[in-house]
């Protein structure tokens, strides 16, 4: 954590979260995986039917879920969580970014004809 | 006040609903705990993006100076983190929270908070402040 701080500076911030946009790009070429790490209870209210849900506390005990070869792209509803996410995952080496604008701006963003664009 | 340091892994295992709240503060509890004196506003916005900029109260610490500048944190106020929105300050708060501290990130952000304390506004709060010290 020490060292991670540290290393952040202006040329590292955009390393550390994906645009929608590039997300899905990647999704679709089957290069990164969708972590939702919400709390089940918000989880159940609505679902993403793409990607893994594992609430962000259940982390450490599940890691073995998460592929290792691909980019692991870590979602909360906003960004906050998911920043924490990152950077847990960040500290136990896996190659990971969180997603900017969040869930509800990728829901946004899959709106109507634009929902194609996510190959599920 | 909190003064143990916590291990990240424990830390991510306990976050709760109430820590998903505790994580962040508004604006009015912060221009209320800050005019009290009880917190410590930290802008840790790099130093460039602090010459183009900053607000009139509070200090600045960069986010990737704070492990060598925690001297400067007063264990004994609510440190509240602060950036453009609220993604660094996030980082901020998180680093402070693991090595012990009681602090908070500004959810509405720095862009708000000036968006927010414009004309009277503005004349209110800084009046308060001066009153208050």
């Amino acid at each position: 954590m020490q060292a991670f701080i540290k290393n952040v500076i202006p040329s590292e911030m955009n390393n550390m979260r994906i645009e929608i946009d590039e997300f899905i790009e990647l999704y679709n070429a089957g290069k990164c995986e969708l972590v939702d790490i919400r709390v089940p209870m918000e989880t159940k209210v609505w679902q993403v039917n793409f990607g893994l849900k594992i609430p962000a506390p259940e982390l450490p005990e599940r890691l073995n879920e998460l592929p290792k070869d691909k980019l692991i792209v870590v979602a909360c509803p906003k960004s906050d969580r998911s920043n924490m996410a990152r950077m847990w995952l960040a500290t136990q080496g896996f190659e990971v970014k969180y997603l900017s604008g969040g869930l509800l701006g990728l829901m946004e963003h899959l709106k109507g004809g634009k929902a194609k664009t996510i190959k599920i | 006040m909190q003064n143990k340091t916590i291990d990240f892994d424990t830390y991510l295992k306990g976050f709760d609903y109430q820590e998903r709240q505790d994580m962040k503060i508004q604006m009015p509890e912060l221009f209320e705990l800050y005019a009290k004196g009880e917190a410590q506003v930290i802008d840790i916005r790099f130093n460039e993006e602090y010459e183009a900029w900053h607000v009139g109260f509070g200090d600045h610490i960069p986010l990737n100076e704070l492990p060598d500048r925690l001297d400067e944190i007063d264990k004994s106020k609510t440190i509240v983190t602060m950036c453009p929105h609220y993604d660094r300050s996030e980082i901020a708060r998180l680093f402070l929270k693991l090595k012990g501290y009681n602090a908070r990130y500004l959810n509405d952000g720095m862009l708000k908070v000036v968006d927010y304390l414009r004309g009277d506004k503005a004349r209110d709060y800084m009046k308060k402040l001066q009153g208050a010290k």
